[in-house]
């Protein structure tokens, strides 16, 4: 589809693959049947390459997804459950977007309702699905759905705005079967001005503007994206229940010893900034047994362990001030800290490259390619992500994996 | 007499009570289920996409050199070995070669071994792209 070519000829074999033994490969794959039609896998595929091409695989011209009509009429309860059957929510309940709500939240920002703010698919570098085009009334929209108010408009256009290396805005719901989750993070006075929380409960649902931006966002992903539909557009074999509001972290920069995160980024302190993540999420620390309960904790050793068992995306902290503070008695900044602590710098996707057979006499050496490994160009990869948030009334933190993209002027988009 | 005019008060603010919670311009229509709304879709602009339709097919793949495109994820590689066996069995007068690119999400035409993927692709007849985990 994204090629334009929906007719491409696809051949399904029975996975997942990656970890079979080469025997296994050739019995119950190569020589087993396709899982949807049942047809053994080689004479769909020597059928699939001499066939003839039907009319429609030869036709030419232009494809496009109907956006359908611009507005729905109905009561309450009957649009309540054409936005269900739609999938145009979350299955929770909705606002509905009248025109009057929609208009009342374009008051939170000064950009023109018609303006385009960027576009979106179910992966971050828009391949495979075509991008979706949205404007700031189509974010309005979705604002007002999941509950925020005008005032969050800013931040949530800021989210949704192009990264500039690429024009490609950055969706909350990627299709990945590894189930990921977006995160934020929001510096500057702007978190009190519309009531973010940072303080007892900071990365859950306990506070307006938190909880309503985070919704919005995957809202936003699933109608402006086309992101999260289970089997297409969404296929994360496990789920992620972070997907529902995301990871919203307003810094606590007031009771933090270190820089808040934007100014680390280049940012001035009390301008509002909103930097993206994407990643498995986060969970307490206090679940791995490196985390030794004792008197005299070693919080820097402890994170220094946990972060030696954390691939894939880079070791993030979400620290409260307390731990934050143990970590400061040692180290003056983040960077001396994450140098420490991250010695041998990040370990980009260390299993993939593991996970290639051995060359042998057969000729199983690919004839060409093989080139080093490379980060993808959507991420950057610090060694590690430290932020400071939530209460001071213990001594718990959470750690994880999420990798940093871009942080953007929230101001912009007043 | 005293007790009516106590009633009388307690009766006007239950129906003042009640007209306060219905929704405006509905103050004798009581029955919101079926007042009509209008709503906005919440849905973006799918961008066009031109049709580019598919390579025409070999008819026979006999003495045909097939080219077999493993990307980045981690099964690809493995199918493809697989994949070229199976296929150098059923057709021995044939040339499967295999091409992989490591690279993650970024298109091997963009990138330095832009040559070297551009010959190899022109030099058979047919490509199948493996993908997977």
């Amino acid at each position: 589809m994204h090629e334009g070519m929906p007719e491409v000829r696809t051949q399904w074999i029975q996975g997942p693959v990656w970890a079979k033994t080469r025997e296994e490969m050739r019995r119950d794959v190569m020589e087993g049947n396709n899982p949807l039609t049942g047809r053994p896998v080689m004479q769909e595929i020597v059928e699939k390459l001499t066939k003839p091409l039907t009319a429609e695989e030869k036709r030419t011209g232009e494809i496009k997804r109907d956006r359908g009509p611009e507005t729905y009429t109905g009561t309450r309860e009957e649009l309540n459950k054409l936005f269900l059957e739609k999938r145009f929510t979350d299955f929770l309940p909705i606002v509905l977007p009248t025109p009057e709500r929609v208009n009342e939240m374009l008051m939170g920002t000064s950009h023109d309702p018609d303006e385009v703010v960027g576009k979106m698919s179910p992966t971050n570098t828009g391949q495979y699905f075509e991008f979706w085009t949205f404007t700031v009334r189509d974010v309005a929209v979705n604002a007002v759905m999941a509950g925020c108010k005008p005032e969050y408009m800013p931040v949530l256009l800021a989210i949704l705005s192009p990264d500039p290396r690429t024009g490609i805005s950055k969706e909350a719901i990627s299709v990945s079967d590894n189930g990921f989750t977006g995160a934020v993070v929001i510096n500057g006075n702007i978190r009190d001005e519309i009531g973010l929380n940072y303080d007892v409960g900071a990365v859950g649902p306990y506070a307006h503007a938190n909880t309503n931006i985070g919704r919005a966002w995957s809202l936003a992903s699933i109608n402006l994206g086309n992101c999260g539909k289970p089997g297409t557009t969404y296929m994360g074999v496990i789920g992620n229940p972070m997907n529902l509001i995301n990871i919203v972290i307003a810094e606590n920069e007031e009771k933090s010893p270190f820089k808040p995160f934007s100014v680390r980024k280049g940012f001035e302190k009390g301008e509002n900034v909103v930097s993206l993540f994407e990643g498995w999420g986060i969970l307490s620390a206090a679940n791995w047994k490196v985390n030794r309960w004792g008197t005299e904790m070693d919080y820097p050793q402890i994170a220094k362990d946990i972060f030696a068992q954390q691939g894939m995306f880079t070791p993030t902290a979400v620290l409260s001030p307390p731990i934050a503070n143990f970590i400061k008695a040692r180290f003056d900044t983040i960077e001396e800290f994450v140098n420490w602590a991250v010695p041998a710098g990040p370990s980009f996707f260390p299993g993939f490259a593991k996970t290639k057979p051995k060359p042998d006499a057969a000729g199983d050496e690919p004839d060409a390619g093989r080139t080093a490994p490379k980060t993808p160009p959507m991420f950057t990869f610090p060694k590690a992500n430290i932020l400071v948030t939530g209460a001071s009334n213990n001594n718990y933190w959470s750690v994880g994996g999420l990798s940093y993209s871009r942080s953007v002027r929230i101001d912009d988009w007043r | 007499m005293h007790r009516f005019r106590s009633l009388w008060v307690l009766g006007m603010f239950v129906i003042l009570a009640a007209v306060s919670q219905a929704p405006s311009g509905m103050l004798f229509a009581m029955d919101s289920s079926s007042i009509q709304y209008e709503v906005l879709s919440p849905w973006g602009e799918a961008d066009p996409k031109p049709l580019k339709g598919i390579s025409p097919r070999l008819g026979d793949l006999s003495g045909k050199k097939i080219g077999l495109f493993a990307n980045y994820k981690r099964a690809a590689l493995p199918i493809a070995i697989s994949l070229q066996k199976q296929l150098r069995s059923m057709y021995p007068d044939s040339q499967v070669s295999i091409y992989h690119s490591d690279q993650w999400n970024v298109t091997e035409i963009e990138t330095e071994n832009r040559e070297i993927f551009k010959k190899w692709a022109e030099g058979n007849d047919a490509v199948i792209l493996l993908v997977g985990d």
